[in-house]
């Protein structure tokens, strides 16, 4: 259990003490906490597999390539951001390239920021430094906390349910959910950090990100070494590209969260990806009699309070990585592939409690 | 959050989102005339150096799927904005256009390229450095250069020293492969050789001289 989850843990143990677990929700503790841990598993396994790819790559021309540009021979996937700079740098369409994006894309309308949390290199190293950004505390900027809790499946759709604050119900009446989601696109840095790559590009005519990106600079750095040690090629590169690595997402601790461009087109997608969302079950959730639990957005690197009445837009920056369902002390998190099976989970989770 | 205002927009993010768009442009402004900086040899069949600077995402495909490994990434010093994009070396071995870099490649900066159509495309042209090559120094002792060329580029002249044909030269890099000069005339093992492949651009200023 991380720091932040201990921070987070006396708010909930405050009052009545270690809060009182009936015995079906026992048998859901094991299974929601295994769920998480397989998650964790995972996603070491998925992204040591990158690393593998990209050094067999090297080793065996196989052309694989990175995680910038990943296939064989001419079927592959590339970055959408780096595709996307490329398109807008050449003024060209590039059939190949657009192709590729319309794949890319898809799976992140189904999926949504899940490459941040299984193939991205930069949430690993920093944690590798100890350099996780700490959690200051649900209000504190996060997001809108307003509104009374609501479901987190459908809080979008009839927000503020509870009405306890009139001019919010109204309001979200009003708005469309998609202007609550071009809302909370619009406050996140992110988004604004991708309008700006996404110009530079165009203007200077060359994919200015990728100068700079962490992940290209992880397997530059892999392939630089690569090239210093078999190919006894010698370059400052094998200095600068971690240097410049480590002040990106160590020093900086906030990037992911606070200027990478790729997790700002991801989140784009990520708004409509349903599957592998978390689903909550209120009924055995720790708030459902009034403890301040905020361990599941503690331990979320994006900071995501599905209690919140915008829960569901918050989900929208999902990044499917299982840290909530993993620390829940009550498992009352459970990753579900389909949204079906979302409701379904919910449901039955709440029929258990109550038979 | 700020004041929001009807979108939920808050004013200091519409200020700072603003600023942001601002400063990536004028980081593309400042930077455009830097982008055709590097007057390297690129990969068969590249796009000019523009248009391939435009297009290239740096995601070192190419590099990894070279069969004869001539291909490596810029390093840094070799300019900071073309830095990990592909370059070709003949340190190791020649290009045998085999057309994988390009096949590979996800944004196409790599076209197709006949290596016995030069005028339309090549790597670069050979050239022979008169101060290094062991024919030139001692007529008649070394040639073979001109038997390694695949495309009958190189002939000897009446004093049997090797004659680059450029109409013939695709710049695949077999002779400065197999050139001695580096090995006879240097200790230091420089990259130099008694005949090297060198850009247009490169050929172009020295033929003017």
């Amino acid at each position: 259990m991380s720091r932040e989850v201990k921070n987070a843990m006396p708010k909930c143990a405050a009052g009545e003490g270690a809060a009182p677990t009936p015995a079906p929700q026992k048998n859901a503790v094991a299974k929601g906490n295994a769920q998480g841990r397989a998650i964790r598993h995972a996603r070491t396994a998925t992204l040591l597999a990158v690393f593998a790819a990209v050094i067999v790559s090297l080793a065996f021309d196989s052309g694989l390539g990175t995680p910038s540009s990943f296939g064989i021979g001419e079927f592959f996937l590339l970055c959408p951001l780096g595709g996307l700079e490329a398109l807008l740098a050449s003024k060209a369409l590039i059939p190949v390239t657009l192709i590729s994006l319309v794949v890319v894309i898809a799976f992140a309308l189904l999926f949504g920021r899940a490459w941040c949390a299984w193939g991205c290199p930069v949430p690993p190293i920093r944690r590798f430094f100890k350099r996780e950004p700490k959690f200051q505390g649900l209000g504190s900027g996060e997001g809108p906390n307003a509104c009374a809790a609501g479901h987190p499946t459908d809080a979008g759709k009839s927000s503020c349910a509870s009405g306890a604050k009139g001019g919010c119900a109204a309001k979200a009446a009003v708005r469309g959910l998609w202007r609550e989601r071009a809302a909370h696109l619009g406050r996140d840095p992110r988004t604004w950090t991708l309008a700006a790559v996404l110009v530079a590009a165009f203007i200077a005519g060359f994919p200015f990100f990728c100068l700079v990106c962490p992940v290209g600079l992880t397997f530059g750095t892999v392939g630089s070494l690569w090239h210093l040690i078999v190919d006894k090629q010698m370059t400052l590169s094998v200095l600068v590209f971690p240097a410049a690595l480590i002040v990106e997402v160590v020093l900086y601790r906030k990037w992911c969260m606070s200027l990478c461009p790729i997790a700002g087109l991801l989140n784009i997608f990520g708004q409509v990806a349903r599957l592998g969302r978390p689903t909550l079950n209120e009924s055995t959730c720790l708030r459902a009699d009034g403890t301040s639990c905020t361990v599941c957005t503690a331990v979320c690197t994006e900071r995501i309070d599905m209690h919140d009445a915008d829960g569901a837009i918050q989900l929208g920056d999902c990044t499917r990585c299982g840290e909530c369902a993993r620390a829940c002390p009550t498992a009352s998190i459970t990753l579900s592939l389909l949204p079906e099976t979302q409701k379904k989970v919910a449901q039955t989770q709440t029929e258990a409690l109550e038979g | 959050m700020g004041k929001r205002t009807e979108q939920g927009m808050s004013r200091r993010t519409l200020l700072i989102g603003g600023a942001a768009v601002a400063v990536g442009a004028a980081c593309g402004v400042a930077s455009i005339p830097l982008v055709a900086e590097a007057d390297v040899l690129r990969p068969p069949g590249s796009l000019a150096e523009e248009e391939f600077m435009a297009r290239c995402i740096r995601c070192e495909r190419c590099i990894s799927v070279c069969p004869t490994d001539v291909l490596a990434p810029m390093p840094i010093e070799g300019g900071l904005l073309a830095v990990r994009t592909p370059f070709v070396t003949f340190a190791n071995d020649a290009c045998t256009f085999c057309d994988e870099c390009r096949k590979v490649c996800p944004t196409r900066a790599i076209d197709m390229v006949d290596p016995y159509q030069p005028a339309l495309g090549r790597i670069g042209v050979a050239e022979v450095d008169a101060g290094r090559c062991v024919a030139f120094d001692q007529a008649g002792t070394c040639g073979i250069c001109v038997d390694a060329c695949p495309y009958e580029a190189l002939s000897f002249d009446e004093g049997r020293r090797p004659v680059v044909d450029e109409a013939k030269c695709n710049g695949c890099g077999e002779c400065v492969k197999i050139c001695p000069a580096n090995v006879l005339t240097s200790f230091s093992g420089g990259s130099q050789r008694g005949i090297n492949v060198v850009t247009e651009k490169q050929h172009a200023e020295r033929s003017a001289q």
